[in-house]
């Protein structure tokens, strides 16, 4: 269960708020998978990131990535509109957006599975569950899931 | 009767002898002459001050007025009942006389017993007349100063016998007001711009059902002409008149709507503010997590469980919260006793506790929230009675006040020094909001819950429904 392309793999994790962020981080630390994660606070950020614009401009610092984590409630853009740029744009259609979230509304899960989510995950409250969703995350999502190739 | 309880007479006639005679018969059976005038100018002006209670009255008098207009003058200006006294008594006179309202025509010459009947009953008649018209006036009163719109209809039924238009017999002024049409007796309802859309259809079916059924009902929502929004209630008395009161409820409307946005606000708001909270409390579930973890072992151990303990009751106590939200926000409605107990029991941690319920169909009027009231109680009962309890009971009795529905275990039961608190806000170990909303949900419609079990027998509690708040369909 290794990724066996041997390249690292690259996740994007928009989430606005710090602790949450930090938790995902020391998560996704211990897979069994090299991987990196690149953090964003908010939508802006995240569109400058997945288009190498602005701070973000050196795609040597900051490769396309592999997988992204996005919550749905952000800072000055929003999650679903993160999500729908991601998706209406060709070369990034392809890369796994997994809504990573707290709102367990209806119309969340339903919008953001209209937009192409590929995934929706409620984050869940206990700390036991909320770390073994982070293993099985990275478990799915960088050893089962065939990566697509990426323009 | 004036004064001593002898009718009064006034005589108008110009011959002298004639009156004189006619004094003197009057005064015969006892009646009182108030006097005797030759004119009608001469009646008019000693009249007032007399007051008789009937007027004998020539035709043909010495002066420009003649007896019939003097008459009509007496008759509409003081109420005073005047019977005509004539030797002529050709068809056309009889006819100007007519419209005068006489109480009585004698011919002369007449008997003196004529006379005397003449009098009687056209006094009685006066009496008879006057106390109609006093109460015709109290009536009316009473209608024209209901500050609802209210008409009086005959029904216009099609062929096909369903109920095609209203022909408006009466209208009070608040009617005429809200129709913005001055003069309405006669009037067609389809040709009054007075409701709008298919608010007229649903005014006729129920002056329809009412007529038919002869019991009063009222509908709610008609849209009224200058965007009024008006309740109805119709009567009807026999089978081709209905009575219908319009009232408007726009104000009424209007405040239970900002009432709903005001709700919906705060609802958004807390679901926001949970939202958030829920957000902090996740994080520290992982901090603590992380800690749990690393401090295996170790003294500090203890602390960091302790802490998580306090984060739990937040999370209960938040989603507690949203649980409730909808606390009166939705109309009350029938709900099903047996079918909210079995839902509590499925979704409770029964273990080995027996729930018996014999409430058969019974249903209660409540909020919608009904459901929560068996919850609480049962899961009270789970938390509270203790290792020996093994069922829990509900069952119904009718009673003078109307319906008790008794929820008894047999488990510990409530201290009596917590009795009193048992029913308030932060009470008990779990959220404290249990019972406390279980009260405000049964209060909605008038329903009350108490505890009275004996402690270290079983907790009791009644529920007491009121007789229009329960049915068994």
């Amino acid at each position: 269960m290794a990724d066996l392309t041997g390249e690292p793999f690259h996740i994007l994790l928009v989430e606005d708020n710090e602790d949450h962020a930090e938790l995902v981080l020391r998560g996704m630390r211990d897979q069994q998978v090299a991987n990196t994660i690149h953090y964003v606070p908010d939508g802006e950020k995240a569109l400058d990131y997945l288009f190498t614009r602005g701070a973000y401009s050196d795609p040597e610092k900051n490769p396309r990535p592999n997988l992204v984590l996005l919550d749905l409630r952000l800072p000055r853009v929003d999650g679903l509109d993160v999500l729908k740029a991601i998706k209406s744009t060709p070369e990034l259609l392809r890369i796994p957006v997994v809504v990573l979230t707290s709102s367990e509304a209806e119309n969340d899960i339903a919008q953001s599975y209209d937009y192409h989510a590929n995934s929706y995950i409620v984050k869940p409250l206990d700390f036991k569950s909320f770390s073994r969703l982070m293993k099985d995350l990275g478990t799915y999502w960088m050893s089962w899931n065939a990566k697509p190739a990426i323009h | 009767m004036a004064g001593n309880g002898k009718p009064s007479v006034f005589i108008v006639e110009d011959e002298t002898v004639v009156g004189m005679d006619i004094h003197d018969v009057l005064t015969g059976f006892g009646y009182k002459v108030e006097g005797i005038a030759k004119t009608g100018e001469d009646a008019l002006e000693r009249i007032p001050a007399s007051l008789p209670d009937i007027v004998l009255m020539d035709i043909h008098l010495a002066g420009k007025m003649d007896g019939i207009e003097t008459a009509d003058r007496v008759h509409t200006e003081y109420h005073i009942p005047v019977i005509f006294l004539t030797a002529y008594a050709d068809d056309v006179l009889i006819e100007r006389a007519k419209r005068t309202l006489p109480f009585g025509y004698i011919i002369k010459p007449f008997g003196e017993r004529e006379l005397q009947s003449a009098i009687e009953v056209a006094i009685y008649k006066s009496g008879v007349e006057k106390r109609l018209s006093e109460s015709e006036e109290k009536f009316r009163t009473l209608f024209d100063c209901i500050p609802d719109a209210l008409c009086y209809c005959r029904m216009i039924t099609s062929e096909d016998g369903t109920l095609a238009d209203l022909e408006v017999i009466n209208a009070n002024p608040e009617f005429q007001v809200m129709a913005q049409t001055p003069a309405l007796t006669g009037a067609l309802f389809s040709q009054i711009p007075f409701l709008t859309g298919d608010s007229s259809g649903r005014f006729l079916l129920l002056c329809q059902s009412v007529a038919k059924t002869g019991v009063p009902e009222s509908i709610d929502g008609l849209k009224g002409n200058q965007n009024l929004w008006l309740r109805v209630h119709v009567s009807s008395y026999d089978p081709d008149h209905i009575v219908a009161i319009f009232v408007d409820v726009t104000e009424l409307k209007r405040a239970a709507e900002a009432l709903r946005l005001s709700n919906h606000k705060l609802n958004l708001l807390a679901s926001i503010t949970r939202h958030d909270i829920r957000n902090q409390i996740q994080a520290l579930y992982g901090y603590f997590g992380i800690l749990k973890t690393e401090l295996e072992g170790t003294p500090w151990l203890e602390y960091i469980l302790k802490g998580a303990q306090v984060v739990d009751t937040i999370v209960r106590q938040i989603s507690f919260t949203k649980e409730y939200e909808d606390l009166g926000r939705q109309d009350p409605a029938w709900q099903s006793v047996a079918r909210s107990v079995e839902g509590a029991a499925e979704s409770l941690p029964m273990r080995v506790i027996q729930v018996t319920h014999t409430t058969g169909g019974l249903e209660i009027y409540a909020d919608p929230l009904f459901d929560k009231v068996f919850y609480n109680l049962i899961d009270n009962a789970l938390r509270y009675g203790g290792e020996k309890m093994t069922e829990i009971r509900i069952f119904c009795r009718e009673s003078e006040e109307g319906l008790v529905i008794v929820v008894e275990d047999d488990g510990t039961g409530i201290a009596g020094e917590d009795k009193s608190r048992l029913f308030t806000k932060g009470f008990g170990k779990n959220t404290g909001f249990g019972l406390f909303l279980s009260r405000e949900i049964l209060a909605i419609t008038g329903i009350s819950i108490t505890e009275n079990g004996e402690p270290g027998k079983g907790a009791r509690f009644e529920i007491l429904v009121p007789a229009d708040g329960y049915r068994f369909p």
